[in-house]
């Protein structure tokens, strides 16, 4: 390696560990994971990164429009929060203009029977009319995003149960049964559970039974997914 | 015995830089003999820099009974280094360094001795190679990588946080932690860049980003997605990746002088907090 090339390094590590417009670090540093769900602040760029294959994949029949957020214009939470003020899509199927929803991102929803506690899905699709203070009665379908360090590692059952639990909290078990129009991602109208990792192959009869899939493999440079349940 | 002498009203250059001497006041003995080697180091427009090698000819020791000893030490010029040597380019080679912030601050005295290796390091330019792309990347991480890194090594090989810190596998596990801190997420953001460029306007997608408190939503308190996809694209391509990558198994594959991994069995990571 010469001079230049070690100067390049260290010039590329000093960017790229950081955000360019706020210093904050950059990536997936929270590495103990049970850390990083909850410590606010880790980034979530993975989450982020499936609600556009989502939104990809809807546009084909959908018109897609960025509402901003009344207090933070195009700026998405990067923890959960409450929906008032942060932006979220709108859609409308472009055949039926009555087919529309919103797809909202890290939005807390909160219990009608008890509104203390909130439940923030990565990413939930919301009726068109869903208020700025939603519960239950409003939301069709969740997922969450789980990435992981390696490929190869697998959804932890704790994991599978949590996500299951959110499911029977916020009551999307019909999400299936929506006529939300995917393109390609057909196989996605669920509630699901993606992962850039493995999925837990021997749930398959659990989570049929509980209205979820687990996705693996869902990553970038359109690498081929695989659905479990 | 290799040394470097640092240069300062101690010391002299004589007969157009040909010779030099170096005079040192103090209680312990010099123990360098004619024929060593000595590598100059000077502060040249703020920076600390090998500037030549000379040789030891004449050592000469006033009093030598004395409490306090005056020994001029007289160097003929080996030669002069073309190009820069900066301190700052060696710091990962030289085992007495473990401030790599401030790493002059190890070369408080006049002189000091060098390694075979640490030697051949600077006149050869054949650094320390793995152990200098360990340390230039983890002393350019913004601290919570630090901090990520120092995490994840202590969960994987802790043995290397204990004064045992084989390169070979810090490089290896720093090339893993790198691609899934920093290269994949940087995949995804572009992709969903490339995605949100689709679905919104450019002027609309250059205000997209994150924020944590609703309350602080200010352009230094936001992550934005354009600026960093532009700091991607330009910087990528130099970080050493996945080490199946090939960027990665050539970095793995460097030859580095066995005399290094003997001279720093022991030695800490090379890594000082930001």
């Amino acid at each position: 390696m010469t001079k230049t090339e070690l100067k390049q390094l260290k010039a590329a590590t000093e960017k790229l560990t950081k955000w360019e417009s706020s210093g904050k670090a950059f990536g997936h540093f929270n590495v103990i994971e049970a850390k990083a769900s909850y410590q606010k602040g880790a980034d979530k760029i993975y989450e982020f990164f499936c609600l556009m294959k989502i939104l990809e994949d809807l546009m084909k029949n959908y018109h897609i429009k960025l509402s901003p957020g009344t207090r933070t214009g195009k700026i998405f939470p990067e923890a959960p929060a409450e929906k008032k003020g942060w932006p979220y899509f709108s859609i409308e199927n472009k055949m039926n203009s009555t087919n529309k929803y919103q797809v909202c991102y890290g939005t807390n929803i909160k219990l009608s029977r008890a509104p203390k506690t909130t439940i923030a899905p990565d990413i939930s699709i919301q009726k068109y009319d869903s208020t700025e203070d939603p519960d239950e009665s409003m939301v069709e379908l969740i997922m969450d995003a789980k990435f992981k360090y390696t490929n190869t590692s697998a959804l932890p059952i704790e994991q599978v149960h949590a996500f299951i639990q959110r499911v029977n909290a916020l009551q999307t078990s019909v999400a299936d049964s929506l006529p939300i129009a995917f393109n390609l991602l057909t196989k996605l109208k669920s509630n699901c559970l993606l992962t850039n990792g493995k999925a837990l192959h021997d749930q398959h009869d659990y989570c049929v039974l509980s209205k979820i899939k687990q996705v693996e493999n869902f990553d970038s440079n359109s690498s081929v997914f695989n659905v479990v349940g | 015995m290799k040394w470097i002498f640092k240069t300062g009203d101690h010391f002299q250059f004589n007969n157009e830089g040909q010779k030099a001497t170096a005079l040192f006041e103090q209680r312990r003995i010099f123990t360098g003999k004619a024929g060593d080697y000595v590598l100059v180091l000077e502060k040249k427009k703020g920076e600390w820099e090998f500037i030549a090698q000379f040789q030891i000819t004449e050592i000469d020791v006033e009093a030598p009974e004395d409490e306090y000893k005056q020994i001029t030490v007289t160097l003929g010029l080996i030669k002069q280094f073309e190009g820069d040597k900066l301190l700052e380019d060696y710091v990962y080679s030289l085992k007495r360094i473990s401030n790599y912030a401030y790493p002059i601050k190890h070369f408080a005295r006049k002189y000091s001795r060098l390694h075979d290796a640490e030697f051949e390091a600077i006149v050869e330019d054949k650094i320390y190679v793995k152990r200098t792309i360990v340390g230039t990347i983890l002393n350019a991480m913004h601290r919570d990588h630090q901090e990520g890194f120092i995490s994840y090594i202590a969960n994987e090989s802790p043995e290397l946080l204990t004064g045992n810190s084989d390169m070979d596998k810090v490089l290896g596990l720093l090339l893993i932690y790198l691609d899934f801190a920093i290269i994949k997420p940087a995949q995804y953001l572009i992709e969903s860049a490339e995605i949100l460029q689709s679905i919104i306007s450019e002027k609309e997608f250059a205000d997209v980003g994150f924020g944590l408190d609703i309350e602080k939503i200010t352009p230094k308190n936001t992550q934005l997605i354009k600026p960093q996809v532009s700091a991607i694209i330009e910087h990528l391509s130099n970080i050493p990746g996945h080490p199946n990558q090939i960027f990665g198994f050539q970095v793995l594959e460097l030859k580095d002088n066995p005399k290094f991994k003997r001279l720093f069995k022991n030695s800490r990571l090379p890594l000082t907090l930001n």
